[in-house]
């Protein structure tokens, strides 16, 4: 402040009025109208503080101070204080002070720290000291920091000295830090007061709330506080675990654990630090779920399936999201598929019944992975391939089961069923369709199947079969379809035949009484039906004759080939009690008409004169004498027929119907047919496996084996072991089609 | 019986072959003048050659021959003699054969030096695998009855003994052990193809089968062979 004079110039007078009054602090003021001029001198005597000013200063900050750590009030005012902090400060003593202020804090903390010692062993009570504590330290360190801001806004900012603030903190940590007879009594009360909550208690979590704050205020969360508290977490969930597991059942244990967990989320709502969170949820995933997946499992999974709770198999899938364990749930809910399929395929005796089963076990499975499992791609995945595993091993029976199946549904008869209704079955059986392997076999028995309600106009309605033809043909392609197609048209083409049939001159030949119908069959699309010979009357043969004729005059250079066993008749019947339309088989016919020259004619005798197979024969006069219609009579009585029998004409024949089904022997499929059709599956895989092992050796002229077994099985559609493809090496080895290798016996080579 | 010249042979006369023959009042077949081994195994021949069809040694025939070597009728050295003489039919030689056969086997003189021949020739075989299984594969066609493909189990266990035992004992003895129980062998036989690919596998797979691939070219009868003698094993 000494120095130059310093000048100023001022220029008063006839401006505003007057209103800058000219003051100098010493020398004459000149009142001139004109400028004025105003100097202004340095003092003479620099000013000097007063002696005292430190220790004055200080005192009153001191007082001050100790007001505040005593809760007492303040003599001076706000204002004095700050100004004394300001002035010591410029005058130089800011680090007098700080060291000052510091050393008081201290001991001030220090005191109230030591308070706590040897206190209550109550918990609560303690921890509220605790926060007591800390609340005042608090509010005191605010206050002062108020008071003392010059010297944070100053002194604090220009050395590295901690602001007033970090400094009560910093005292109050170490001091904290080294009594762990108070933290560790803070930090049990705690956990404590945490457990208490977790077994059902109410408790004060704001007193927690702040105590955990001071902690993460302090710096000493993790600490003195976090890694005790997931311990103690693990350990309680585990035990729980345990107990809980043994004494409930699986969904009550899901639930349990899904209020556990949201719990826990809310406890770090209500009082832990955000950055427990995750690791806390971490603990209690794992100790709760991720440590028992397969426990859980175990115990209950199948149940739950078993008994269809959808609801519970959603939460479980919810709650295994969570801890990465959708592997084994998917995993138990293969086996589960696997495990109830096969027993249901393996079990011979309710095989009528096994389509319609797996019909609503797969609709079962079905809700579950949509509503349960939230249609999982992969779980949907693992259920395709259950299936796929257990219904093929069995071979054969399942693709004759569900063509026999398909057969029911579009037959004449099939009660109850809606458009509608009949299509989404049709279509669910499609997808079981979809899972087994040797889809020739079915083929082969929907053949059979088709024709047997074509020819003998079982069909229910066209338009189903239709349907279900391009069913097929979408699933298959129209190599698989083609003859079945095929067998359609033949159908049709018949009808249009027997219309010009009827008004052609070979029709005129009939007899009014007699009507005749003809399929003609393009042998190719039909099943192989075995020619047979019978010996059938002389009407019969006359209207095949006309028949013949006509259709060779129209189609040269065709064959036609008669199949007894495959025609139908409506026979009329003169009976003492009635006439009677009988709708009987071809065959039936065969021996019915015997007895208009004769009667009681022993079997033998029926065998000669009909040509009939001899099985054959005994299952159609069962059909007429032993069953609920008889139309013969047969001795001795019984239901077998022995070679010995004798047939009688039953005269005292009496049926409330005028028109009598008795050939429902056609429509049946014995064993034996059974036998016969996969048979000859098993013979056409042989010749396309002899075929394309042909065809391949051919065309590469040398393969080694294990490439040709390769190449078979991308080439061959339907199912095939090895062993057998080996076979049908062998053999045609021994037919000279191939050979081996001479230099390597492990290839082959093609034979021209 | 026929007793030839002892084995300290003269080789080159025939003239006291031809005088013995005489005295039992056998017929001496064309005595050729040249060629004393020529003449020798024509007269062999005719020793032992089928009365009703002189153009072959039937099943009797090579019955005495076999008791003057005094070798068993099952011994493999009666396989080896009709494997020289490239005989098709089992238990008949025919003259061609015969002397093919011998022109195969060097100067034989004597049953003796046929049965020695028979033997070195043998031993010779089966000490070179492709010859052993040139005999092998004669073995089959040899034992193949009329327009049949393959040979019947009987004759198959009895000619792998023969043939192939004193290579390959052990897995001889679990074959032929395998095709004794297998019943359905008895219906189609053993095929061509199985019956070269039996001695391929005894070259290649050890006795234990511990190196036997089960996906491999084998034919399925070996397969189940395999498997039959793990399922002993583990029966044990």
């Amino acid at each position: 402040r000494a120095g130059r004079p310093i000048t100023f110039s001022l220029r008063c007078g006839a401006r505003a009025g007057g209103m800058l009054s000219c003051a100098g602090s010493s020398g004459p003021t000149k009142s001139n109208a004109s400028s004025r001029k105003i100097v202004i001198k340095p003092l003479k005597k620099a000013p000097k503080l007063p002696e005292n000013f430190e220790e004055e200063m200080w005192a009153k900050l001191h007082a001050a101070l100790t007001a505040v750590h005593r809760k007492q009030p303040v003599k001076h005012s706000f204002e004095e204080l700050y100004r004394a902090v300001e002035d010591m400060c410029l005058q130089g003593m800011a680090p007098t002070v700080y060291e000052r202020l510091q050393r008081e804090c201290e001991q001030h903390i220090e005191g109230m720290l030591n308070s706590l010692l040897g206190q209550t062993p109550d918990t609560l009570a303690f921890l509220a000291l605790m926060h007591g504590c800390w609340a005042n330290h608090c509010e005191e360190m605010l206050t002062l920091r108020s008071v003392f801001l010059f010297l944070d806004r100053t002194h604090v900012m220009q050395t590295s000295k901690k602001s007033l603030w970090e400094m009560g903190m910093s005292i109050f940590r170490q001091h904290l830090t080294q009594r762990p007879e108070v933290t560790s009594k803070v930090r049990q009360g705690l956990l404590a007061l945490i457990d208490k909550e977790r077994l059902g208690d109410q408790v004060e979590r704001s007193l927690i709330h702040e105590l955990l704050r001071m902690f993460h205020d302090l710096g000493l969360y993790p600490q003195q506080f976090e890694i005790d508290f997931l311990q103690a977490t693990s350990a309680f969930y585990t035990a729980e675990a345990a107990d809980r597991l043994q004494n409930s059942d699986v969904p009550a244990y899901l639930q349990h654990v899904r209020i556990r967990l949201q719990q826990e989320e809310q406890r770090v709502e209500h009082y832990l630090h955000i950055s427990t969170r995750k690791q806390l949820m971490l603990v209690c995933r794992h100790t709760l779920l991720a440590a028992h997946v397969t426990a859980i499992i175990d115990k209950g999974f199948n149940h739950l399936v078993d008994q269809n709770r959808v609801e519970d198999l959603q939460l479980m899938y919810s709650l295994y999201i969570m801890v990465d364990a959708l592997p084994k749930l998917r995993q138990a809910f293969s086996a589960y598929i696997k495990r109830v399929g096969a027993e249901k395929v393996s079990d011979v005796e309710r095989d009528r019944v096994l389509v319609q089963e797996l019909l609503q076990f797969k609709e079962k499975l079905d809700t579950i992975l949509s509503n349960a499992f939230a249609s999982n791609e992969q779980f949907a995945h693992s259920l395709k391939e259950a299936f796929e595993h257990f219904i093929n091993l069995r071979q054969n029976r399942p693709a004759e089961l569900v063509a026999r199946f398909i057969d029911a549904k579009l037959r004449v008869g099939n009660k109850g069923c809606s458009e509608e209704e009949l299509e989404e079955t049709l279509d669910r059986t499609m997808t079981l369709f979809r899972y087994i392997d040797g889809k020739d076999m079915f083929e082969a028995f929907y053949k059979k199947d088709l024709s047997k309600r074509l020819l003998l106009g079982k069909s229910a309605s066209i338009d189903a079969e239709k349907s279900m033809i391009s069913k097929l043909k979408a699933e298959c392609g129209s190599g698989f379809t083609s003859k079945l197609e095929g067998m359609f048209k033949d159908v049709e083409l018949s009808r249009d035949v027997m219309a010009a049939f009827r008004i052609s001159s070979h029709a005129h030949k009939i007899s009014p009484d007699i009507e005749l119908s003809v399929h003609v069959l393009t042998q190719g699309y039909w099943p192989t039906y075995p020619p047979a010979e019978v010996n059938l009357p002389r009407e019969v043969l006359e209207l095949q004759e006309l028949f013949a004729s006509y259709y060779m005059s129209k189609h040269n250079g065709r064959r036609l080939q008669w199949h007894p066993y495959l025609g139908h008749c409506v026979l009329k019947a003169n009976f003492p009690h009635g006439r009677k339309e009988m709708s009987v088989s071809l065959i039936q016919t065969l021996v019915l008409l015997l007895f208009n020259d004769e009667d009681g004619i022993g079997y033998r005798q029926i065998l000669e004169a009909s040509g009939i197979e001899d099985k054959e024969l005994k299952v159609t006069l069962q059909s007429l004498a032993c069953g609920k219609v008889r139309v013969l009579r047969k001795e001795p009585k019984g239901r077998d027929v022995d070679e010995d029998d004798t047939f009688f004409f039953e005269s005292s024949f009496k049926n409330p119907l005028f028109r009598i089904k008795i050939n429902s022997i056609q429509m049946r499929e014995s064993e034996q047919d059974v036998e016969q059709t996969t048979e000859r599956v098993f013979q056409d895989r042989q010749y396309q496996i002899d075929a394309a092992i042909v065809r391949i050796m051919k065309a590469r002229k040398s393969l080694s084996h294990s490439l040709l077994i390769s190449e078979l099985f991308q080439q061959l559609k339907f199912p095939l072991k090895p062993p057998d493809l080996k076979k049908r090496i062998e053999s045609l080895i021994d037919r000279e089609y191939l050979e081996r290798d001479p230099s390597s016996s492990s290839s082959y080579r093609y034979l021209a | 019986q026929i007793n030839w010249l002892p084995a300290n042979n003269n080789t080159g006369s025939d003239y006291p072959v031809a005088t013995q023959m005489r005295a039992f009042g056998r017929k001496s077949s064309t005595a050729k003048r040249g060629g004393a081994s020529s003449s020798g195994f024509d007269e062999l021949f005719d020793a032992y050659k089928d009365p009703q069809d002189t153009t072959m040694i039937g099943p009797e025939g090579i019955e005495q021959l076999c008791t003057t070597m005094h070798v068993d009728p099952g011994d493999v050295l009666v396989l080896v003699l009709a494997w020289a003489m490239g005989a098709s039919r089992m238990g008949y030689i025919s003259r061609d054969e015969w002397s093919s056969g011998f022109h195969k086997l060097g100067a034989i003189t004597s049953t003796e030096s046929l049965k020695e021949r028979l033997s070195v020739l043998h031993g010779s075989t089966l000490r070179d695998i492709e010859r052993v299984k040139e005999l092998h594969q004669f073995t089959h066609k040899f034992c193949r009855e009329e327009r049949r493909k393959n040979i019947d189990v009987q004759s198959a266990m009895v000619m792998l003994k023969l043939v192939l035992q004193p290579l390959f004992a052990e897995h001889v003895e679990y074959l032929t052990g395998f095709m004794q129980e297998k019943k359905s062998l008895e219906k189609c036989g053993v095929s061509m193809d199985e019956w070269m690919m039996m001695l391929q596998f005894c070259r290649e797979i050890k006795p234990d089968c511990s190196n036997f691939q089960d996906d491999g070219a084998w034919p399925v009868l070996l397969d189940e062979y395999v498997e039959w003698k793990r399922e002993k094993q583990e029966g044990k």
